[in-house]
């Protein structure tokens, strides 16, 4: 990927779809676990390579694209879960009891909860693997501010366990 | 936390999904992208790409002259044609006036259903429904649903599924153990679907909408008590009894359990009549259900009610069947290994993030999922979360795959199809 230039990026169709390309089952994953069902996850995909595409020329820095992407899918996922209103949906609840794995749905429901900026540090060092250095320079912020800000996303998660019942 | 965390995220490294799928959405979102910017430069409205849309439909309409009459009776109805052309019992039903047109709309937020009739027997039902909007959608479909009484006691179905034909029209089709004990129904159902140039934005749209209908079954199933036994290359197989009624045919038989031979499926059975005209299994819904050693057992075959044929046989020649002590797939996950297979069929075991995939020659007649139960060594069922299976050809190759989550070094898997035939000739007369 390092030979996509940032002027090919938004200059050529086939150098973009190969970055979305690279990066789909990032997206994907992504998707899934804020709408936790396949069709659905596939039609973000396809509405996040429309945004991105119609977007690409607000890339600052090719370096930035994962997280860019990332940011993109984690605000559609957002906006779907927001119109349909079932960021605690019984119905979901109901389907996973059956996997046994009850702590995650709350876990997740809390880190659904969070503010955008939160929300998406933790999907970029938990979910997607990022280490402090990657983000700093990814956000452009030192890396003292970004620990801050992960370890405070993450009392604010406990908090939210602990009220909930959760034991941890 | 940081272990919730890492459970969280594990949860999702499974991908249930293909890469040729991701590529689809991700060409669908680059089209989405190519013709908005046609729209802009061309300042065209949906209105024009609605009628386009229509003339294409015209070149379809051909078929037979009973069935085009007949059609003819209800505006609008053309469609019908392409939702029941894989199906010959479902177009006889069509054809003989058996359609229930209902024809009732409902509207909520910007989205309208339509149900535009059924098909109704004892034990099944099809609801054929047209979905529209004063918007652009794509991505259309119907979600959780069911059908009611009138008393809001929901329909206990042994099996539901949904058959979406093109972006706003398609049938659900029910299917009931016992007959169906009710003619007033409400059909209850999600409507889904995602607006298209709209600047991007992607709203999904959802309603859930209701809808009351009335539809009788005025047609008695004839059945036929076969209680045959036939012997296929020393194997046998009973069958029990043939039911038809205007939806499809269920043909009531089993393998023998004392089978020195494992039947996993008959490939080819069908009803012929004395003109040699042929209704076979299902092509596009459930095809049986049970296990095939099991008495109960049942194939579904399309249905000839509407037909009078003077004579009538249940035929068939083709079983996929392995030897029994056999009748099991043994793989090594870790050396990526074939410890057992049959047949030695199979070739190219990989393992890689939760996705089993083994490749054979290609073959023409063969397309099964060859996957059944998921055993540990000491023949303790590995329960999966995630049931997805995928088959793809290339000109010489079948590769199959399977998501499978374990720590186990070696499995075993049950075949539930394979590539491995005993044929004879079988003829059955009904009458």
């Amino acid at each position: 990927m390092t030979d996509v230039t940032k002027k090919d990026f938004r200059k050529n169709n086939d150098a973009f779809v190969y970055i979305i390309t690279t990066y789909r089952a990032d997206l994907f994953r992504t998707a899934m676990a804020f709408l936790k069902n396949k069709e659905e996850a596939l039609e973000a995909i396809q509405e996040v390579t429309f945004r991105a595409y119609k977007k690409r020329k607000q890339l600052r820095d090719i370096r930035y694209v994962k997280t860019w992407l990332i940011r993109i899918m984690i605000n559609y996922c957002n906006d779907v879960l927001k119109k349909s209103k079932r960021l605690t949906d019984d119905r979901k609840l109901e389907n996973k009891a059956s996997v046994d794995n009850s702590m995650s749905i709350w876990l997740e429901d809390a880190i659904h909860h969070l503010k955008k900026a939160d929300q998406e540090l933790i999907y970029f060092k938990y979910f997607h693997g990022m280490t402090f250095p990657e983000l700093a320079e990814q956000l452009k912020i030192l890396e003292s501010t970004v620990k801050t800000r992960v370890y405070s996303a993450l009392e604010k998660l406990k908090r939210q366990l602990v009220d909930e019942g959760g034991e941890l | 936390m940081k272990k919730q965390l890492k459970e969280w995220k594990k949860q999702y490294d499974v991908l249930e999904v293909r890469d040729h799928e991701l590529d689809q959405a991700i060409e669908a979102g680059m089209q989405k992208a190519a013709k908005q910017q046609f729209w802009k430069r061309w300042g065209i409205t949906p209105v024009v790409t609605v009628a386009i849309i229509f003339l294409s439909f015209i070149t379809i309409i051909n078929a037979s002259p009973t069935f085009a009459a007949q059609v003819a009776k209800y505006p609008g109805m053309e469609k019908l044609i392409e939702l029941v052309q894989f199906d010959k019992g479902q177009k006889a039903a069509i054809e003989n006036d058996y359609f229930q047109v209902i024809n009732k709309s409902v509207t909520k937020g910007d989205l309208t259903l339509t149900l535009d009739g059924v098909i109704r027997d004892a034990h099944g039902l099809v609801l054929f429904y047209t979905i529209s909007s004063d918007k652009g959608l794509e991505r259309v479909r119907l979600e959780n649903s069911k059908i009611t009484d009138d008393k809001e006691e929901e329909l206990t179905y042994h099996s539901k599924s949904y058959h979406p034909q093109n972006e706003v029209q398609g049938t659900i089709e029910y299917y009931t153990e016992d007959p169906i004990p009710f003619d007033d129904f409400t059909f209850t159902t999600e409507v889904v679907g995602v607006e298209t140039l709209d600047n991007g934005v992607g709203n999904q749209l959802r309603e859930t909408i209701s809808i009351d209908f009335h539809a009788e079954n005025t047609k008695e199933s004839i059945q036929y008590q076969v209680d045959e036994t036939v012997k296929i290359v020393g194997q046998k197989v009973h069958i029990n009894s043939v039911m038809i009624q205007p939806l499809r045919t269920t043909v009531n038989l089993y393998a023998d359990p004392e089978n020195d031979m494992r039947i996993l499926s008959i490939d080819d059975i069908t009803l012929v009549d004395e003109k040699g005209e042929e209704w076979s299994g299902i092509r596009n819904g459930m095809t049986a259900s049970g296990t095939i050693e099991d008495e109960n057992y049942e194939v579904y075959l399309q249905s000839n009610y509407f037909e009078q044929p003077e004579s009538l046989s249940l035929t068939f020649s083709e079983i996929q069947a392995v030897k029994r002590d056999e009748d099991y797939f043994r793989f090594d996950l870790e050396k990526e290994q074939i410890l057992h297979d049959p047949y030695d069929m199979f070739y190219d075991l990989t393992y890689e993030n939760g996705w089993l995939s083994i490749s054979m020659d290609k073959m023409e007649n063969y397309h099964m999922n060859p996957f059944g139960e998921i055993l540990d060594v000491d023949g303790n069922r590995i329960e999966q979360i995630r049931s997805s299976f995928s088959h793809q050809s290339n000109q010489k190759t079948s590769i199959f795959k399977k998501a499978i989550q374990t720590d186990e070094r070696i499995i075993d898997i049950k075949l539930s199809g394979y590539p491995n035939w005993i044929e004879q000739k079988v003829a059955i007369p009904l009458n």
